[in-house]
């Protein structure tokens, strides 16, 4: 449930960090690193904690994966995205009833070494670190944020959430039987869900549900936040909110490098690394860095390694090819290598169907749909970083229109001033000013909808803007109280599931569906196809679903962005994954970056 | 080295303040001004800008949301094109006259607010003493104590970002100085002895204040004013700049933001522009309170 979270930050608070000077300047890139493999990369925000459920925010997520373990992990390189087992042996076996997994753990892994294990090293993972994981996850006292993605699916984990809320604090875990989760040996135990789901594994790769030591949470309380002891990759070597974040190599740690790849990993030397224990790097230096201007300014003196190229420097580094592809310029060819990767989110508009302006005006809808030229909006305002949604899937999910093959509106202004007039409001006239609700007051919010109010303004729909901070945008569309809404969804799994939940009735506010849709035909489809496997037969259903948001316009589709990053020539087995946002564990650094 | 005009204070315009004494305040004021052309251009400046706001108001500017060019074209000898074009091929030269109205008009509404505030509450604390001056002098203290900017931006967060909230948040915190300076200036008139006078012969506290105090120290609120219009319009800058102050466009601060990005790949103008556009409203208006100070000061005439 993560509504795109991107930058609600004031511009006041970034000023004035500037001026304090707290922008993680000051750095130790001098300091002599003995032929240690270090590693620097920008954060741009600061994090919320890192203690892994009560964390759901990006800047948290980056370092929570780097520094603990999932039972199963999104594989870095298999494109479609899929899971595959990280402190699991295999994946978990499904047993014959469909409802019930057996999950392995590897053999051997240990935590971090730390205080909290008797002598100060780190204690073998099992079976009641798992347990108590998931359970630690469901205590409605540390989790408030992601639980929703995991409510009703493990039998008997939904109740023991509603006894952690009324125990309070501290709950003895062990009192409290989930009759879903049962232990068989030191090393495996079952997991029991509500119901055949192939959704139901998804939740266990999540940051939110990490595997943590009951000894490191108890000794440390909440300070475990700052002092945090995983299984993962890296440890924490220097804790700065603000400042320079150090994590140092796991000289245990149990991963090793994936064996296969997608068609084109191993031409592009992806697969150089297969089966090598990993991480490759020693260190790895993350300042914090808000602005883009400095960061761009570091790695182009290789103070940084990876960067994501913001909008203005755009023009300048790189171009979109006719084809559509994007390259860097010649003179930044030469120095970086690039990616440029479809995004799991999409941008849409939001219509509230309680307004009495657009409750039952479907055609009113279809004017605003049919009056923005969205592919326009791309090239000016984002570089022509991104693609035209046509469903609300997009493109790299399974379900999209790349398998249903369907297409949404294009602008048609004649045809929008007929479906004004149709709606009753010929040219306009009587049509009261609408009110896009923005999430951000940023910049980019304000010359979107300058774009937007023009095309509209085209067609006789006059519109004004309100741009609230992300809470106070959130505010008001949890309490309905607005008309258009400027949003976003980031996908929490890889599934078409999680999007088309965005328009199914039983999800309305306070739920997902802030336009409140509600449509028999839909919702049953919906149910239909939730718990479905990909094929054929839920494409087609899905189409049928497309085709109802199409006509109706609960939702104005958007589009999907492309994220584009550079880094140093001397970095090995990069490919961007836009579930896993840092993935050190895998990158390799050698020799030295192009100048 | 800024050519401040000092008019007053030479010996050539100390000698003719001498020569018309006798003439009212204003204007001895007027003529030291007329004296210096640098100030009568400041004044011109000025006007000239407040003609642009009534224009706008008049609806007589040219519509600054009209496309008159492609995207990011440089200044041309067209007139609309005069300072380029923006992202969406807007002219810059539009922006900035619809700018100079919010400006002006915050300006204005600005210290057409805090004035009178600042008036009234500085001769009443000032005339009264005692406990109406304790009042006073603890509101304004607590105002003064809060980071202005901070008190701004959570008033324009209350009353819904926009033209309105900038105005009375900037007008709530704006009367301050003058307050202070009129209280002072009050302290020290109310026993001399053209009030004693006025007092036996029987005037109330009211004419006191208003027919005879107030005209005496009247010129530092004129001066105030100037200084105010200034600040205020500079602190609408800021504040549309860092996302809190006016929502639709038609604000420098704004142009400012765009331009933030911009100047990266190279689109110097809009910057160019806003900045010239400010930097003579803000020279005017810097110079115009000096002269009017030098002028009106009666210390800097005797």
């Amino acid at each position: 449930m993560t509504t795109t979270a991107h930058t609600a930050l004031l511009a006041l608070c970034l000023s004035l960090a500037v001026l304090l000077g707290s922008t993680g300047c000051g750095e130790d890139e001098a300091a002599s690193n003995d032929g240690k493999k270090i590693f620097y990369d920008a954060r741009r925000s600061a994090h919320k904690s890192l203690d892994p459920p009560k964390q759901f925010d990006g800047a948290s997520a980056e370092i929570v994966m780097n520094v603990f373990d999932t039972l199963v992990e999104y594989d870095y390189l298999a494109r479609p995205y899929r899971l595959a087992p990280n402190l699991l042996e295999s994946m978990p076996e499904k047993s014959a009833d469909g409802r019930t997994y057996i999950f392995r753990l590897r053999k051997g892994v240990h935590f971090h070494d730390d205080p909290s294990f008797p002598g100060g090293k780190g204690r073998e993972l099992n079976a009641d670190d798992a347990i108590y994981s998931i359970k630690r996850f469901a205590d409605a006292n540390v989790n408030l944020k992601s639980w929703v993605l995991m409510a009703g699916f493990v039998e008997g984990l939904d109740a023991f959430r509603e006894k952690t809320r009324e125990l309070g604090k501290n709950v003895d875990y062990d009192a409290l039987e989930v009759a879903g989760l049962r232990k068989l040996d030191d090393h495996s135990f079952e997991v029991e869900f509500t119901q055949e789901n192939p959704l139901a594994l998804f939740p266990f790769a999540m940051t939110s549900l990490s595997i943590v030591p009951r000894e490191a949470v108890e000794k440390y309380g909440e300070d475990f936040a700052n002092k945090p002891v995983g299984t993962g990759p890296f440890q924490i070597k220097q804790y700065a909110r603000r400042g320079t974040m150090i994590l140092e190599k796991n000289p245990n740690y149990h991963g090793r490098y994936p064996n296969e790849g997608a068609p084109g990993d191993a031409e592009a030397g992806l697969l150089e690394a297969a089966g090598k224990p990993i991480p490759f790097l020693d260190e790895i230096h993350m300042p914090l860095i808000e602005e883009p201007q400095p960061a761009m300014l570091k790695f182009r003196k290789a103070e940084l390694d990876w960067i994501g190229i913001d909008k203005d420097n755009f023009p300048n580094m790189a171009f979109k090819a006719e084809d559509g592809s994007f390259h860097l310029k010649d003179e930044y060819a030469r120095l970086y290598n690039h990616y440029a990767e479809p995004s799991l989110a999409a941008e849409y508009f939001a219509f509230n169907l309680q307004d009495p302006l657009f409750k039952d005006n479907k055609a009113l809808r279809q004017a605003f749909a049919l009056a923005i030229d969205t592919p326009a909006f791309i090239d000016l305002l984002l570089n022509g970083r991104a693609l035209p949604l046509q469903t609300i899937v997009p493109q790299p999910i399974a379900g999209s229109e790349e398998d249903i093959g369907f297409e949404y509106y294009r602008q048609n202004r004649e045809l929008a001033r007929q479906k004004l007039a149709e709606a009753g409001y010929p040219n306009g006239e009587g049509l009261p000013e609408v009110v896009f609700e923005y999430r951000a007051a940023t910049k980019d919010a304000r010359q979107g909808f300058e774009f937007i109010r023009n095309e509209l303004a085209e067609v006789g729909i006059r519109a004004k803007a309100s741009f609230n901070t992300f809470s106070a945008f959130l505010k008001k569309i949890e309490t309905g109280n607005f008309q258009i809404a400027s949003s976003g969804w980031q996908a929490d799994y890889p599934d078409a599931e999680n999007f088309y939940q965005l328009v199914y009735g039983p999800n309305r506010t306070p739920g997902p569906n802030s336009s409140t849709f509600a449509n028999p035909e839909f919702d049953a489809l919906y149910e239909q196809t939730r718990y479905m496997e990909n094929g054929p037969e839920r494409f087609a259903l899905f189409e049928r679903m497309a085709e109802i948001m199409k006509d109706e316009v609960p939702l104005l589709l958007r589009y999907n962005g492309i994220a584009f990053g550079i880094y140093q020539k001397n970095l090995h087995n990069l490919k961007r994954h836009m579930l896993v946002d840092k993935p050190y564990k895998y990158i390799d650094k050698v020799g030295e970056p192009v100048l | 080295m800024t050519p401040t005009p000092e008019t007053a204070r030479t010996p050539e315009g100390a000698e003719g303040m001498r020569s018309v004494r006798g003439d009212s305040l204003a204007r001895r004021a007027w003529r030291s001004l007329r004296r210096d052309r640098m100030v009568m251009l400041c004044f011109a400046v000025i006007s000239l800008y407040v003609i642009v706001a009534l224009l706008g108001y008049s609806g007589l500017l040219p519509d600054m949301q009209e496309r008159v060019g492609t995207k990011y074209e440089a200044p041309s000898l067209s007139f609309a094109k005069l300072f380029g074009t923006d992202i969406f091929g807007r002219s810059i030269l539009y922006k900035i006259l619809a700018g100079a109205q919010t400006a002006m008009t915050i300006g204005f509404i600005v210290t057409g607010i805090s004035l009178p505030i600042g008036i009234s509450l500085g001769a009443l604390a000032g005339y009264y003493g005692g406990r109406v001056d304790a009042v006073v002098v603890w509101l304004y203290s607590v105002i003064s104590s809060v980071p202005s900017i901070l008190l701004i931006v959570g008033i324009s967060y209350v009353l819904e970002k926009g033209i309105t909230a900038i105005c009375i948040a900037l007008g709530v915190v704006s009367w301050v100085g003058l307050c202070r300076l009129i209280r002072g200036e009050v302290i020290k008139h109310r026993s001399r002895e053209y009030v004693l006078a006025v007092r036996l012969l029987g005037a109330g506290d009211a004419t006191i204040i208003f027919r005879h105090i107030l005209p005496n120290v009247f010129h530092l609120a004129i001066v105030t004013a100037s200084l105010t219009i200034l600040s205020a319009i500079k602190s609408e800058v800021i504040l549309t700049f860092l996302g809190v102050g006016i929502q639709d466009g038609s604000s420098w601060g704004t142009m400012i933001t765009d331009a933030t990005g911009e100047l990266v790949s190279g689109i110097w103008w809009p910057l160019a522009g806003v900045s010239l556009a400010m930097f003579l409203v803000m020279y005017a208006l810097n110079v115009a309170g000096d002269a009017l100070r030098d002028a009106l000061d009666p210390k800097l005439i005797d």
